[in-house]
């Protein structure tokens, strides 16, 4: 598990009223949520509904036969890897993933590492860890770029810097890179290039995260758009590749299905700008590439996600961003009132799995229940259905000790007294008849003449309507005799 | 960690080979020549690259005769694909006094690698294309491509008409039968689909963040075979 | 054609009038109309917010009064994608006792919610009601995703006489209600109703019309704390007056 001091799910609250008080936040959300979901829905549109639908139930498929025999597959890929020339490491933990990196850096002597965007890379918090044993990271997919330069952490799967708007990268490249500032898109862009290409230059050792793992033949796929990842893979003499070990799916034909959805749901893009396929360590006839070649497969928790056949399917998770993009409330509130690495609603699901629910029970509550999510998912993992089961576990939780918990102690009587009262309909037109009494005393008049009800949690942003004078099992008694 | 897996999902120590699922068609494929050309034309002019067909040496030196080689990337990196040199480009270059940066030439990859920084211009061959994309796709082994068509900021790709596939399932189907059956596969196999680019900041799209600027593709056919 | 209605909790303490409006409606169109009183909720505020025994106590009596309902009408229908949503999950609740899931699986068969009822059971589009005015429509999130219900709310607002129909921006956004949610996360919820606000006011309707009397609470607190002059009709208001002659 990860041992960042910033975890603070918990703080979701504080955290989300915050970003809601952001203007500059608000702005920079909604622009890149608009633009994504309707990107997406075009190039859905263009797909056709019925074969999107048919790709889905596809990937979904194939995902589920991959883990149900992740065994096999992640044996066999693992053999692959090796019989071509490249070292495997099994790594239980987030550390023991870390450790693994930072020994190899310090043995071959290097200094500086060169990084693509890797969620797994945030997962196990390999920058720090590298960082303390005296290496320094370096991430090179523009966005990270920026929200390592601002030392932030990203606030989207695969949008890191969505949180900040072009002004905000503006002042930051003034300020860090010692830059005359601008404003100009192209022109911040550039610089990075020119930066970051004296970095590569000069980098002895790469690490990217994985995509997916053809277990067929060992390969490990990458999809990008700007080119890091192929630079990252092609001059430093070492690289180093960590991967969850949900990430195997059986062989190459399998790949375009992926290929179909990931960009599609991701971007709108048909297909990204490159897509790398790298198997083994390079041959003598490849004079091209590093010397040396690793893959971490990365546990972290996931075996035991793999226990619960209610959450299993969590793991098929492709990384793709549609979920977080169509999520009202993610749209609102942005990555970081998250609290930790994967927001959104698939980040909702994830985290309590992978940090432990005590330290995440607010994040299944963080959601309306719409099922934007579910629809969008191009895996079709039901979403909805297991925020609503880690509901379940955490309520039966008794144990779990949270800053909210007497609210929760609250909120369990208010539904034990619920069920008692919906049991019967007497008792429920009782407690109806004792909320028209006391109504009375929490009336208030609205702006507009009308009356509404006071109601903690509620009227603070909203007018409640009253109770009706005669409720309509009333007025149906009425109209029947 | 392979037995904590099997126990997580109750899978017996020694299972057999899992069933393979069905085969997968999403959609009917477009196998006509001429029509899988003109797919991949458009496919590539809409990411933004440019493409161009041609049929001789001459038509391929003229191509590259106008694309502007300024400052420091004054240099012209190419790659030892067999086209190149039936074209003889490498001989073109010379004799306009460009300065040419080839792998063969090299005393290191250290070397190459610092010479192919100062390139304008890069010019490989593809292997590959696949039509429903625009992709041109390139397999590391027998031509020493993989650098030349990523640093320098323009990237020209020489593409034989013949090797266009519908899409990549085909591809794959085809590979898997032979570079990927073979006892060492090619390390490196990478799609290209138009130029480098990031939408990083506000999600506007700029292309040139970290690859090549822009991507010309060549499409090569002799004028027989095109009749 | 005898149809039991299921007037939801929320409807039947604070919106009588969209519940007088649905058996008013479904009479007019010569449903012979009954309603149990032993009726209370369907058990969803429970069920979502994780209390799991507390929903399935409450919904075992309903699904029973359902089943019961039944065994002397062709229909349960009600005025609430939402509520029809949780009794179809009833199977899936009661998987653990065969008695119960039968039974559930019969009652979903059976169960409707308002427009989809209309349009796919009576075969109607046009009711024959009259309503003055520009009028747009809200997607509830458990009608549209769960139950796959867009058009036939639609086609019903486009039949009613002097309607101007005109669709809504993100139509099919969530007014981030959301059950406890709302009172959760009362400043998230409210944001996002705000979202939804801005789209109704830019459409220039002067009603806004949805199938769920959550959604219109929302909704409708949200345009009522803003003063707007919006007003908020669920769809068995709307098509409750008939076409004066």
């Amino acid at each position: 598990m990860s041992t960042d001091n910033t975890t603070q799910p918990e703080s979701f609250g504080e955290n989300s009223r915050r970003a809601l008080t952001n203007p500059l936040l608000q702005r920079a959300l909604t622009i890149a949520t608009v633009k994504a979901t309707s990107a997406r829905s075009v190039a859905v549109t263009h797909v056709g509904p019925a074969n999107w639908e048919q790709l889905r139930d596809r990937a979904h498929a194939i995902k589920k036969h991959t883990i149900e025999n992740l065994d096999f597959y992640l044996e066999k890929f693992a053999g692959n890897v090796e019989r071509l020339g490249g070292k495997v490491y099994w790594a239980q933990t987030a550390d023991d993933a870390c450790k693994y990196v930072a020994e190899l850096a310090q043995r071959r002597g290097v200094q500086e590492i060169v990084k693509s965007k890797s969620m797994m890379s945030e997962e196990i918090g390999l920058n720090h860890a590298l960082e303390d044993a005296g290496i320094k990271p370096i991430e090179t997919d523009l966005g990270e770029y920026i929200v390592q330069l601002a030392n932030e952490r990203p606030s989207h799967i695969n949008m890191p810097a969505i949180h900040k708007t072009r002004s905000d990268v503006a002042d930051l490249f003034a300020e860090k890179l010692g830059v005359e500032r601008t404003e100009e898109i192209a022109e911040m862009t550039a610089l990075a290039r020119r930066v970051l290409r004296a970095r590569f230059a000069e980098a002895q050792m790469g690490v990217t995260g994985v995509n997916y793992a053809i277990a067929d033949t060992g390969t490990i796929v990458l999809v990008e758009n700007e080119g890091n990842i192929r630079l990252t893979t092609s001059l430093p003499r070492i690289h180093v590749a960590i991967m969850g070990i949900e990430k195997v799916i059986p062989n190459l034909q399998d790949l375009d299905v992926f290929l179909l959805l990931l960009s599609r749901s991701a971007s709108g893009q048909k297909m990204c700008s490159y897509v790398s396929l790298l198997t083994g360590a390079r041959s003598s006839q490849d004079e091209e590439g590093p010397d040396e070649f690793h893959v971490v497969l990365v546990d972290n928790g996931r075996v035991e996600m793999l226990s619960d056949k209610q959450l299993r399917e969590s793991l098929y998770c492709i990384r793709c961003g549609a979920c977080l993009n169509v999520c009202p409330v993610y749209r609102k509130i942005g990555g970081h009132a998250y609290g930790w690495v994967y927001p959104g609603p698939i980040g909702a699901v994830l985290t309590p799995q992978m940090i432990g629910l005590d330290r995440a029970t607010s994040l299944p509550f963080a959601s309306s229940l719409c099922g934007a999510c579910g629809d969008v998912c191009p895996v079709k993992i039901k979403l909805p259905d297991m925020l609503l089961h880690l509901r379940q576990r955490i309520n039966d939780n008794g144990h779990i000790k949270t800053k909210a918990r007497k609210r929760d102690r609250l909120e369990r009587l208010s539904f034990k007294f619920w069920a008692m009262a919906m049991k019967t309909s007497r008792r429920y037109r009782y407690v109806a008849c004792f909320g028209r009494l006391v109504q009375a005393l929490i009336r208030k008049r609205n702006a507009n003449g009308s009356v509404s009800l006071r109601v903690p949690q509620w009227s603070d942003t909203r007018d409640f309507p009253p109770l009706a004078r005669r409720s309509f099992r009333e007025q149906w008694r009425d109209r029947s005799h | 960690m392979l037995a904590r897996i099997r126990a997580s999902l109750g899978n017996a120590a020694k299972h057999p080979a899992p069933a393979k699922l069905p085969p997968f068609v999403s959609q009917t494929l477009v196998t006509d020549g001429e029509k899988l050309t003109a797919e991949f034309e458009s496919e590539i002019e809409r990411v933004g690259g440019q493409v161009a067909h041609v049929h001789s040496s001459d038509q391929v030196t003229a191509y590259l005769s106008v694309l502007p080689l300024t400052g420091d990337e004054s240099s012209v990196a190419i790659s030892d694909g067999l086209l190149i040199k039936t074209l003889r480009i490498r001989e073109w270059l010379l004799t306009r006094k460009t300065r040419v940066v080839t792998w063969q030439e090299m005393p290191s990859m250290e070397a190459y690698r610092r010479e192919l920084l100062k390139c304008g211009i890069g010019v490989t061959c593809a292997d590959y294309a696949l039509a429903d994309t625009g992709t041109v796709v390139l397999l590391s082994g027998r031509e020493h491509h993989r650098l030349a068509s990523l640093l320098p900021p323009v990237h020209v790709c020489l593409l034989s008409t013949d090797n266009i596939f519908p899409r990549l399932t085909s591809l794959m189907d085809h590979l898997s039968d032979e570079a990927y059956a073979r006892e060492r596969p090619p390390h490196a196999l990478t799609c290209i689909t138009g130029p480098s680019r990031t939408a990083d900041i506000e999600q506007q799209i700029t292309t040139g963040v970290h690859g090549p600027k822009a991507l010309h593709v060549l499409l090569y056919s002799t004028e027989t075979s095109k009749a | 054609m005898k149809v039991s209605i299921f007037i939801t909790c929320l409807v039947d303490q604070l919106y009588p009038q969209v519940g007088m409006a649905m058996a008013n409606l479904l009479t007019r169109l010569r449903v012979e109309v009954t309603f149990n009183e032993e009726q209370t909720c369907c058990g969803q505020p429970a069920f979502n917010s994780g209390y799991h025994p507390e929903a399935r106590s409450v919904a075992e009596q309903m699904l029973r009064l359902f089943a019961r309902e039944l065994e002397s009408t062709d229909y349960i229908v009600a005025p609430s994608g939402s509520c029809v949503t949780m009794i179809r999950k009833y199977p899936e609740l009661f998987a653990d006792n065969a008695e119960l899931k039968l039974q559930a699986e019969y009652v979903r068969q059976r169960l409707y919610e308002l427009s989809h009822f209309l349009v796919e059971v009576l075969g109607v589009e046009d009711v024959g009601s009259e309503f003055e005015g520009r009028v747009t429509y809200h997607d509830s999130c458990h009608l549209l995703r769960e139950l796959g219900v867009s058009r036939p709310p639609r086609k019903l607002i486009n039949a009613v006489r002097g309607v101007e129909f005109v669709e809504l921006d993100d139509a099919e956004v969530c007014c981030g209600f959301g059950g406890t949610f709302s009172v959760k996360h009362p400043e998230i919820s409210a944001a996002i109703a705000a979202e939804k606000v801005a789209c109704i006011e830019r459409s220039r309707a002067d009603a806004v019309v949805a199938c769920d009397a959550s959604c219109l609470m929302q909704i409708g607190g949200m345009l009522s704390r803003k003063g707007s002059a919006i007003r908020t009709l669920h769809l068995a208001e709307l098509l409750a007056s008939p076409v004066s002659k």
